[in-house]
């Protein structure tokens, strides 16, 4: 020990208690939403999401707009002598065969429109005629004309196949010099195959972007059209789910007890009985239309979100920040509108988004089966279901309110595990 | 635990009375009798409803009407005089349950495979390739699907046949496609469960015991990550009856689904209610079965509000 230390006190200072600082916050205050929204914004795959979907409201909201402006359709007008047109036309002709006493074959396969068929395994077998009906229908949906011509060449004794190929190709030949309209159709034989080909060419609908339906009527007006009904289904029943969830599970929770137990035993019941039944039978009764979907979808959807609403509520009601307040005096209405209904958003919000594609889905389903939107009025699940109908000759009357429905569900889905993820970090995996 | 099975069967019970109470009073709802056909004398309608007991106060209908289903009677059809519900029923169930039976081999079979493969591969390629299969399954509905692979598979490639014929090679497609999304819901659950599985101290334990990754996986995982999928069952099985529905009429299977659908647009409501209680007393059983099995599964959830739907 250092006995000579001698530190003179006069040398310190008191600085004294610096309460400024001492309160200062570093890093500005978050509120729970704005936490949430910032790990929400690191989540790709929500945020791609989200977009997609603003995309698909924004587009049902002025698609139809868009058409009508551009090309003056509405979701309504019929063209018969248009229908079943495709997004990209073809003016190449159908072609059949209507006379062959010449050769055989194995298998005979068309493509999609006849505008090329092919023949494998063939054989010569004798002679005679050879005859192709070229163009008798625009198979492609394109009402160009009505012209036929029949491509016929007769085989005689020792002719092989090159000179039958031959002669056929003069003879497609002879028929596009006298008239430029049958823009010429080429024989093919390789191996054992025959193929023919009719020549054209293709070209974006200028006019009708995503084709017409059977009725005539434009696509991209209808899927947009279609869109602006399922949305508004979908959002009406789950904004109206959620108000009627709210106050019923609410009141189950935060007055508890024997009404609590009442109620939940409703619901309980309810819940049992399959939500398609009671769809069904309500539909009967009502007329089917945009209201009774919404009202059946409501009435199958609220006992859902009144079960969450009643569990979060029994969960807040005794946590400490709850029973803190209420020592502190506040009434009933302060503690549900200030820290009950606040703390429980987030599950309701994630059940929310969830709980669209559901009913969109479940507004398909009835329109597929016949009880939902009726027509002209179109959502996605009546033009899925007229598209599936004739999806084998026209694909594209499906593939579009297909991948409508299909991008909306996955979105939403992606987007409610993303706003779980972020609204509640425990449930994260 | 008889207190839990009492309590689960009474209330099935209830919930089928709510059911045929509700079919009953909004069969009433519906304007116009079977016999409001104008060109039936009214002496004659007047004897038809006697004969159906039409003319008697709706209460004493009513309890008819229940004592009637009791018995296995659904009525009879509007649009087929002498046509009963009930047989048509029994006619056309055994082709929709065999496509449902084969729907819920495919889903669960497969959805716990793919569930397995893709937790003991987290975040491999695996896990990747299955999720996204489950994320289409989930995304894609059976209207889309149905006439998608119809047309890829059965009409392009010809592989499958794109109508039912009878033979086992044409419920493939239907089977699938109804199947699908359940084989979602299942492979997505048994995942997750399966991961939590994996994080448990036994599994470490069985790790430092030295048995080998096969032995775990088989007698330690899959055992305890089974256990929450079981309670999906029921309401999967009830997704399955009524999706083929949808699927009935996409493959033509002559099964109650296609008929069902066409008796809405028939407006046969005797016809469409009885196939309708059919449907319902068909999943709450289901439901109920599942509930009592995992009863018996797994001693520790023997009474539980988690039971349910």
């Amino acid at each position: 020990m250092n006995a000579n230390l001698n530190i003179d006190p006069q040398k310190f200072t008191l600085v004294g208690k610096n309460l400024e600082a001492a309160q200062r916050i570093n890093r500005p205050s978050m509120s729970y939403f704005q936490d949430a929204m910032r790990r929400l914004k690191k989540n790709k795959v929500a945020i791609a999401s989200f977009w997609v979907l603003i995309f698909l409201i924004v587009m049902s909201l002025i698609g139809p707009v868009i058409s009508y402006h551009v090309n003056g359709h509405t979701y309504r007008d019929q063209e018969l002598v248009n229908k079943n047109q495709t997004p990209i036309m073809s003016n190449a002709r159908s072609i059949t065969m209507t006379a062959n006493d010449v050769f055989e074959y194995a298998k005979y396969k068309p493509n999609f429109r006849k505008t090329s068929i092919k023949f494998t395994g063939v054989e010569l077998v004798g002679t005679g005629e050879i005859a192709f009906k070229v163009g008798s229908e625009s198979e492609e949906g394109w009402q160009g004309d009505k012209k036929e011509y029949i491509v016929s060449v007769t085989v005689e004794e020792g002719d092989s196949w090159d000179t039958i190929i031959q002669k056929l190709n003069a003879r497609a030949e002879e028929i596009l010099a006298s008239d430029p309209d049958f823009r010429g159709v080429k024989f093919e034989k390789s191996g054992n195959t025959l193929k023919i080909t009719s020549i054209g060419k293709t070209w974006f609908n200028t006019r009708y972007w995503f084709g017409t339906d059977e009725l005539g009527r434009d696509m991209f007006t209808r899927l947009w059209e279609g869109g602006r009904i399922s949305f508004l289904i979908a959002f009406v029943s789950v904004f109206v789910t959620v108000i009627f969830g709210v106050i019923y599970g609410g009141i189950s929770g935060y007055i508890g007890g024997r009404l609590d137990d009442i109620l939940m035993r409703i619901i309980e019941i309810l819940m049992t009985v399959p939500d398609l039944i009671y769809t069904i039978l309500l539909l009967q009764v009502m007329k089917p239309g945009i209201m009774p979907i919404i009202v059946v979808l409501i009435a199958t959807g609220w006992m859902g979100m009144a079960r969450l609403v009643r569990g979060e509520v029994m969960r807040l009601k005794n946590s400490e920040y709850v029973i803190a307040s209420k020592a502190l005096g506040a009434d009933s209405k302060r503690l549900i509108f200030r820290h009950l209904i606040p703390n429980a958003m987030g599950p309701i919000i994630v059940n929310m988004t969830m709980m669209i594609p559901r009913m969109i889905f479940a507004e398909a389903f009835l329109s597929f089966i016949g009880l939902g939107v009726q027509p002209p009025y179109a959502s996605w699940g009546v033009l899925a279901n007229e598209g599936a109908k004739i999806f084998r000759q026209y694909p594209h009357e499906l593939l579009f309110p297909a991948i409508a429905i299909s991008l909306t569900m996955l979105a939403f889905n992606l987007l409610g595990d993303g706003l779980r993820d972020a609204l509640d970090p425990r449930l994260r995996k | 635990m008889l207190r839990y099975i009492i309590k689960r069967i009474f209330i099935a019970f209830l919930t089928l009375l709510v059911i045929a109470t509700l079919t009953f009073f909004l069969m009433k709802l519906i304007p116009g009798s079977p016999f409001t056909n104008p060109k039936i004398k009214l002496e004659i309608r007047m004897a038809l409803e006697r004969q159906y007991g039409l003319d008697r106060p709706i209460l004493e209908q009513y309890v008819m009407y229940l004592k009637n289903v009791l018995k296995g009677d659904f009525g009879t059809s509007m649009k087929y005089p002498g046509r009963s519900v009930t047989q048509m029923i029994l006619d056309k169930f055994p082709h929709s349950f065999a496509l449902g039976w084969r729907a819920t081999v495919f889903a669960v079979s497969l959805g716990l495979f793919f569930g397995i493969i893709a937790a003991l591969n987290h975040e491999g390629i695996l896990d990747y390739l299955t999720m996204f299969i489950a994320i289409v399954g989930v995304a894609v509905p059976s209207i889309v699907l149905g006439p998608l692979l119809a047309y890829i598979l059965g009409v392009n490639l010809g592989w499958f046949p794109v109508a039912v014929d009878g033979t086992e090679w044409s419920m493939v497609l239907p089977s699938v496609t109804l199947g699908l999304g359940s084989l979602a819901t299942i492979s997505r659950l048994m995942r997750t469960t399966t991961l939590e599985v994996l994080n448990q101290d036994y599994i470490q334990t069985a790790k430092a015991k030295g048995l080998s990754k096969t032995q775990i996986v088989f007698k330690h995982v899959i055992r305890n990550a089974i256990m929450p999928v079981i309670t999906v069952l029921g309401p999967l099985f009830a997704a399955l009856i009524t999706g083929s529905i949808v699927i009935e009429g996409i493959f033509a299977v002559p099964g109650l689904g296609k008929y069902f659908v066409s008796s809405i647009y028939e407006q046969d409501y005797p016809m469409v209610m009885g196939i309708t209680l059919f449907y319902a007393v068909l999943i709450i059983f289901s439901i109920l079965l599942v509930d009592l099995a995992y009863g018996f599964i797994d001693p520790r959830l023997r009474v539980s509000s988690k039971g349910g739907k």
